[in-house]
């Protein structure tokens, strides 16, 4: 658990503030250190910070869920139907009210969900400097063109991503690819959070579009993107452009990623040079693909 | 010269009641009809540019042809029920009927409610609802809008003589 300002907190709950009062008047160390608020209908709300729970006298209804979709979507429920399909809504700096309800399929596709029982605000914290130690790997002549930073959910893959991405920024030209607009937190058309001098922002594109797209207009010298998600072909069509590559995936140990396939397809075809391990929003470990494939050859080839 | 110009006071004044009330017959079209065009406007931006209702509405504030309040507009961008204050701008619109502002109150509780395809059909449904109105309006004004004034300058001229 890290610390943060209590203002990440209060700008999570500002449109919810209204609905559950008993969010803004949380004692300071809950705010600094909350990383998620659960609200359940017919249950109580509970702030979560790290492996500690703390839990309101605030009992949620389904017609107050309802009032928080209103508040997430500031009355535009159309303008949101994407993400409410994809099961959250990214609110301004970033912060993430994930949803969970009854799904609507058409065409074989989640379309919509109703009848919304459980929301998650994910507090969304931009902490400079947790990405230095992986800088020194973007420098020189031989520097990296292929990282990928692994971690279990809520480690703060993320967080590192969009360091190392303002930090890379401000020296190479970058696109960003965000699609679920959680790393540059774009709200209004406007980044909300620092990701660099140079770096372009796709937000909203799905990974392969705007991979092809970064390639075709921006000329970039590294593409970011968090969680892996886009075609293999399409990624090998960056590698063969020269162009460098950072993303995350959700995994804790070595052995997690050999048994995605398309990880190791990205290690085949060289996309990946270097894997960071996070957890807790600190680099625990770095090591490079070639003595990764060399110690799991069997689980590479 | 009393008595004639006490006739023409009373006759003008009739004639202006009469028009006045001409005037709102005209106005409740033309309100209707800002309001069509609104929905209209409303179904393209959400069809095409996905803005949010707090945007359209700013769009639309300054040449809409009706009352859009700042407060609106922040009420909606807040995220907080709109239906209050929306039906508080339709009714500074005098000159609509009560059937036009059940249209419109209608509209203000599922603005914003649904996905895209659920807005623009309660969109079109308040449109074509608007439109029988429109349609109601326009021959209200075309059969009582000239005999508002004839009969305004008639009471006008009927009590001018009696003062005579």
């Amino acid at each position: 658990m890290i610390e943060s300002k209590a203002t990440d907190y209060d700008t999570a709950i500002h449109s919810v503030a209204r609905i559950f009062p008993q969010l803004a008047v949380q004692p300071l160390k809950v705010k600094q250190t909350a990383e998620e608020i659960r609200i359940k209908a017919g249950a109580p709300i509970i702030i979560r910070s790290g492996s500690e729970n703390s839990i309101l006298q605030t009992i949620a209804t389904q017609s107050r869920i309802e009032e928080c979709i209103a508040a997430f979507c500031r009355n535009s429920v159309h303008a949101y139907e994407k993400d409410i399909a994809g099961g959250f809504i990214t609110l301004k700096c970033g912060h993430r009210a994930g949803i969970c309800g009854t799904a609507v399929y058409s065409g074989g596709s989640i379309r919509n969900i109703k009848n919304i029982s459980s929301v998650n605000i994910r507090i969304a914290r931009q902490h400079t400097g947790t990405a230095d130690s992986l800088v020194g790997l973007f420098e020189g002549l031989h520097a990296s063109h292929g990282l990928l930073i692994a971690g279990k959910p809520l480690s703060g893959k993320t967080t590192v991503l969009r360091d190392l991405c303002r930090q890379l920024g401000g020296r190479y030209r970058i696109s960003l690819i965000d699609e679920r607009d959680e790393i540059a937190a774009v709200y209004d058309g406007v980044p909300t959070l620092d990701v660099g001098l140079m770096t372009d922002v796709f937000s909203g594109y799905q990974k392969d579009d705007g991979i092809l797209r970064a390639l075709r207009a921006m000329s970039p010298d590294y593409v970011f993107m968090d969680e892996l998600g886009a075609d293999s072909q399409r990624i090998i069509q960056l590698v063969n452009c020269g162009v460098g590559l950072v993303m995350t995936a959700h995994a804790d140990s070595i052995d997690k990623l050999c048994e995605n396939r398309q990880i190791r397809l990205l290690f085949d075809c060289g996309a990946v040079e270097h894997i960071a391990f996070i957890d807790n929003h600190r680099i625990t470990a770095v090591t490079s693909v070639d003595s990764v494939c060399r110690k799991y050859a069997e689980c590479c080839v | 010269m009393t008595g004639f110009i006490g006739f023409t006071l009373a006759a003008l004044t009739g004639g202006c009641t009469g028009a006045f009330f001409s005037r709102r017959l005209s106005e409740r079209c033309e309100i209707l009809n800002c309001y069509i065009a609104f929905m209209q406007s409303m179904t393209a931006y959400i069809r095409y540019n996905g803005y949010r209702l707090s945007e359209i509405l700013r769009k639309e504030q300054a040449t809409c042809g009706f009352i859009i309040s700042d407060k609106l507009i922040n009420i909606a961008e807040s995220g907080s029920d709109i239906r209050q204050e929306w039906n508080s701008c339709v009714d500074k619109n005098s000159s609509l009927r009560a059937q036009d502002r059940q249209v419109l109150y209608h509209l203000g509780e599922v603005l914003g409610k649904s996905d895209t395809e659920g807005e623009i059909a309660s969109l079109s449904a308040a449109e074509s609802r608007l439109r029988q109105c429109l349609q109601s309006a326009e021959e209200e004004r075309s059969n009582k809008g000239r005999l508002y004034c004839t009969v305004g300058i008639m009471l006008g001229a009927a009590v001018g003589i009696i003062l005579i």
